[in-house]
């Protein structure tokens, strides 16, 4: 699901000085000591679309299936922004008591 | 037609009606102990029915409420309740289990009668106080508050802390779906830790840390058991946090409750996470995700799926239909592009490349632009590319793609450099693209040295000179080109003093001497001084020159090469060069140290690079000394770096006493053996033993078992090249050819071509050029040449 324009949160008409700015943005919030592997992804997208040429080559010659990568940690922390209303966590409790289980022993 | 009626099955209490009571008890203990609790209940009614024993009805109440506890796990509450009910008509004077109480408060909750549940829990609540069913119950009633089941709240004691607590607990919820996070941290706050909604406060916490600190929610939540009721609240949460697996995989194995629990808490749409969930499950199947991507995407984000539907097209071509019925019809280039895409996808790469050049065809068609000129350029690079990796007799194709690419795009450093190096023995060419590299990269160290070796090569000392200025500006401490320089001056030097003009090349020499700090250097350019004043007929000046010289340079081997090389690019008589000659053959006495073993390689390598003719008579001389060499006591480590070097440089006769060295003291290494072998052989693998040829295939085994795919592989290339290998192989050599083989059986036979000597006689020397890219992946490699600074 990523691409190196949505790990760097960038429109795909940006700038090349728009893209060293999110990426090093990026890198302070994933410095490559604490988060490698968060690091290595900034760093790839990033070496991706540099330049004018290599966003241009990424549009000509990138193809590939889905990386589901979408499902990722970040998308995780922040869902989608929504949180459930009242009646919803009402309704999840009252499955949740009908499933519990006091005396199985 | 009606269906005939089943016949009831005979009454159960008929089958038992003669057994005796002992046995039957014996019975009924067997059902109980087995967990037959029906057969069980059916025995002892019977049982206490013939003769009412305490025993028998202690047994029956068991029965009971195992039966009980079935229903209630198969979901059948009222049915459990019911039994329960028989418990308490048929044993009254049963003594009562622990868990029954507890039991039958869950058993009231799920069915529904939560009044009576509670009712039943106010009244033994001092007895199930601090017990841990009391303590679950009390978790339960909360959670049920907090469901919006307020009728609780009425029915239970004020003073409980169910009742007392649940405003905060109500409160923090309300302020949490309000996305007030500090509302919800307040009122969290109140909730005390021994509270029943504890683990509910355990949870909404988490669930706040969440978007700032994952690891922090985790250990949030690893505090709360999976049997209390909050749990479901952050269960598949928690669970997508602990596990080491993608997301995606996680939620695949979720069922569908744990989906809906997450949709709801995160706030995900259910349909985006199906589609999400349809793309991971059809991973690897292209037809599939781009069915479902152009169906359902724009559930997704549609620009988000018409990109990805773009991008899975070249993998599944026909599927352009559905596309165009889904983001509308694709412009004609672009689906030419995607035929490209495609067939290199499948690897054709004969009509990848026809596709690519229509597809610059009809972007040269199209008005120009900025942006069109780069993607001619970009696809002219990119089918230089296709050349290069899957067409070995395409390189002139690929320098002219090049070539193409840089009338569209002519700022390209990278282009410049791989049209360089497909120029490399091509000087014309060479000069043709470093006039407009030297244009666009005046300041280029890299184009710059390129533009100062190719002058050096074709003896342009002067041009050499001002290239090497321009680069010292730049980078005053590139050693590369102070030796570059040290070359040009020595070079021009030596040509002038062969064409007479001795003071012009003394003054080079002088200025040869000043481009390194290095003794042996300055000690070069003193030979070479001495030399000059030898050819000026100033023999006792240029004697004392050239001891000077060697004095500087230190290692009389080192010395002696340099003397001699000089002398015989100087055109010395050679009369006095077989003076130096006899020279440095005396040094072979001498027997070297690991240092200076280095410091002679270096020298003799640089020369090879100068002077590779004179250098072919001098090798001799030296040769005994560099083989003695061998037993230095290298490390394992150096004996690799060593015979890699000697392996690329062909030097068999240095290769193979360093190999056999190496194999006695690194048995286990494969690479040695091949060493050993390939040098034995010159490289030529029809002189191969067959007990060398099996050494080689039991090296390549053990570099196979180590998992040294290096190794393996060029041995495996190399025995390619044996002749006796079966004629049509897969691995056959451009050298063997099956056509040849057939045409002179027909030949033998009496047919055409009998003239034609038989293939398998004498095979074609199979001259193979050492591999170069691969050597440098070699894990812990150091070439000897940079483990010191000689100079």
């Amino acid at each position: 699901m990523t691409t190196p324009f949505s790990i760097l949160e960038l429109a795909e008409s940006v700038e090349d000085e728009a893209v060293k700015k999110a990426y090093l943005a990026k890198v302070r919030q994933h410095p490559p000591e604490r988060d490698p592997r968060g690091f290595q992804k900034i760093r790839s997208a990033f070496e991706t679309i540099r330049t004018e040429k290599d966003r241009l080559r990424y549009r000509l010659f990138h193809y590939g299936q889905p990386d589901l990568d979408l499902l990722d940690e970040k998308w995780l922390a922040a869902g989608e922004g929504k949180r459930p209303g009242e009646k919803m966590m009402n309704d999840l409790l009252t499955a949740a008591v009908k499933d519990c289980r006091i005396g199985k022993g | 037609m009606a269906k005939p009626k089943k016949r009831r099955k005979a009454n159960r209490k008929g089958s038992l009606p003669e057994i005796p009571l002992e046995i039957l008890a014996i019975e009924g203990d067997k059902f109980l102990g087995s967990g037959n609790f029906v057969k069980a209940v059916s025995v002892f009614k019977r049982l206490l029915k013939s003769e009412p024993c305490r025993q028998w009805q202690e047994k029956l109440a068991k029965a009971y409420l195992g039966r009980a506890r079935g229903l209630f796990a198969k979901g059948m509450t009222k049915e459990a309740l019911a039994i329960l009910d028989n418990l308490a008509h048929f044993c009254p004077e049963t003594t009562p289990d622990e868990s029954l109480l507890p039991f039958k408060i869950e058993l009231l909750i799920g069915a529904g009668r939560l009044e009576k549940a509670a009712d039943l829990y106010r009244r033994n609540a001092e007895h199930l106080k601090g017990t841990t069913a009391g303590t679950a119950l009390e978790e339960l009633f909360a959670a049920l508050c907090l469901a919006g089941e307020e009728i609780l709240l009425k029915a239970l004691p004020e003073e409980s802390p169910i009742v007392a607590h649940y405003p905060f607990a109500s409160e923090a919820l309300r302020a949490y779906c309000r996305q007030e996070d500090t509302g919800a941290n307040q009122a969290l706050k109140q909730i005390p830790f021994r509270s029943p909604y504890k683990h509910f406060a355990l949870a909404l916490k988490g669930l706040l840390t969440l978007s700032s600190d994952l690891a922090g929610a985790a250990r949030i939540f690893a505090k709360i058991p999976q049997s209390s009721p909050f749990y479901a609240l952050i269960g598949p949460t928690a669970c997508c946090l602990q596990s080491d697996q993608p997301l995606a995989a996680i939620l695949n194995e979720m069922g569908r409750t744990d989906l809906q629990r997450l949709a709801c808490i995160r706030g995900f749409d259910e349909k985006r996470l199906t589609v999400l969930l349809g793309l991971f499950r059809a991973q690897n199947q292209p037809q599939k995700q781009l069915a479902l991507l152009c169906s359902q995407g724009k559930e997704l984000d549609a620009k988000w799926a018409r990109q990805t539907s773009l991008a899975l097209l070249p993998f599944y071509p026909r599927g352009e239909k559905i596309y165009d019925k889904a983001f509308g019809r694709l412009p004609n280039p672009e689906r030419i592009r995607l035929q490209a895409l495609a067939l290199e996808q499948f690897n054709d790469w004969v009509p990848a490349l026809d596709y690519w050049q229509i597809y610059v065809e009809k972007l040269a068609e199209t008005p120009q632009t900025a942006q069109r000129d780069l993607s001619i350029a970009l696809v002219y690079r990119h089918l230089a590319e296709i050349a290069d990796k899957h067409f070995d007799t395409l390189e002139d194709e690929c320098s002219g793609y090049l070539g193409k690419s840089l009338a569209y795009d002519p700022v390209d450093k990278p282009t410049y450099q791989k049209l360089f190096d497909a120029c490399r023995n091509d000087k014309k060419a060479l000069r043709k693209w470093l006039d407009p590299a030297l244009e666009h990269f005046p300041e280029d160290i890299d184009i710059l040295l390129t533009a100062a070796e190719a002058a050096l090569d074709g003896n342009a000392f002067k041009k050499t000179s001002r290239y090497a200025a321009k680069i010292l500006k730049l980078d005053p401490i590139n050693t590369r080109v102070r030796e570059l320089l040290l070359r040009a001056h020595l070079a021009h030097g030596r040509k002038l003093a062969k064409s007479g003009k001795f003071e012009l090349a003394d003054k080079e020499f002088i200025l040869a001497g000043t481009q390194q700090r290095s003794e042996a250097h300055k000690g070069a350019s003193l030979i070479c001084q001495g030399l000059l004043k030898i050819l000026e007929k100033a023999e006792q000046q240029g004697q004392t020159l050239i001891e000077a010289g060697q004095q500087l340079v230190g290692l009389p081997c080192q010395a002696w090469l340099i003397t001699a090389v000089e002398a015989a690019l100087m055109g010395l008589p050679q009369g006095k060069r077989n003076r130096i000659n006899r020279q440095l053959k005396a040094c072979n006495k001498v027997k070297l140290n690991k240092i200076e073993f280095y410091r002679l390689l270096e020298q003799i390598k640089s020369y090879q690079i100068q002077a590779a003719e004179v250098m072919k008579k001098l090798n001799g001389p030296l040769q005994p000394l560099l083989k003695e060499s061998a037993d230095l006591g290298f490390s394992q480590e150096e004996s690799r770096a060593l015979c890699d070097d000697f392996y690329q440089q062909r030097r068999f006769d240095l290769l193979q006493p360093f190999a056999t060295v190496a194999e006695k003291h690194w048995p286990d290494q494969p690479i040695f053996t091949f060493y050993r072998l390939y040098a034995k052989v010159a490289g030529f693998p029809e002189n191969l033993s067959k007990k060398d040829l099996n050494f080689l295939e039991q090296a390549k085994g053990e570099a196979m078992d180590r998992d040294d795919f290096y190794v393996a592989d060029l041995i495996a290339e190399f025995l390619d090249f044996f002749p006796f290998a079966p004629p049509f192989s897969p691995g056959e050599s451009p050298e063997f050819n099956p056509r040849r083989v057939i045409e002179a059986l027909l030949g033998a036979l009496g047919g055409e071509g009998g003239d034609e000597p038989f293939p398998f006689k004498k095979p074609k020397k199979a001259k193979k050029k050492p591999k170069k890219a691969k050597k440098k992946t070699i894990k812990g490699k150091t070439d000897p040449f940079e483990q010191l600074e000689l100079f």
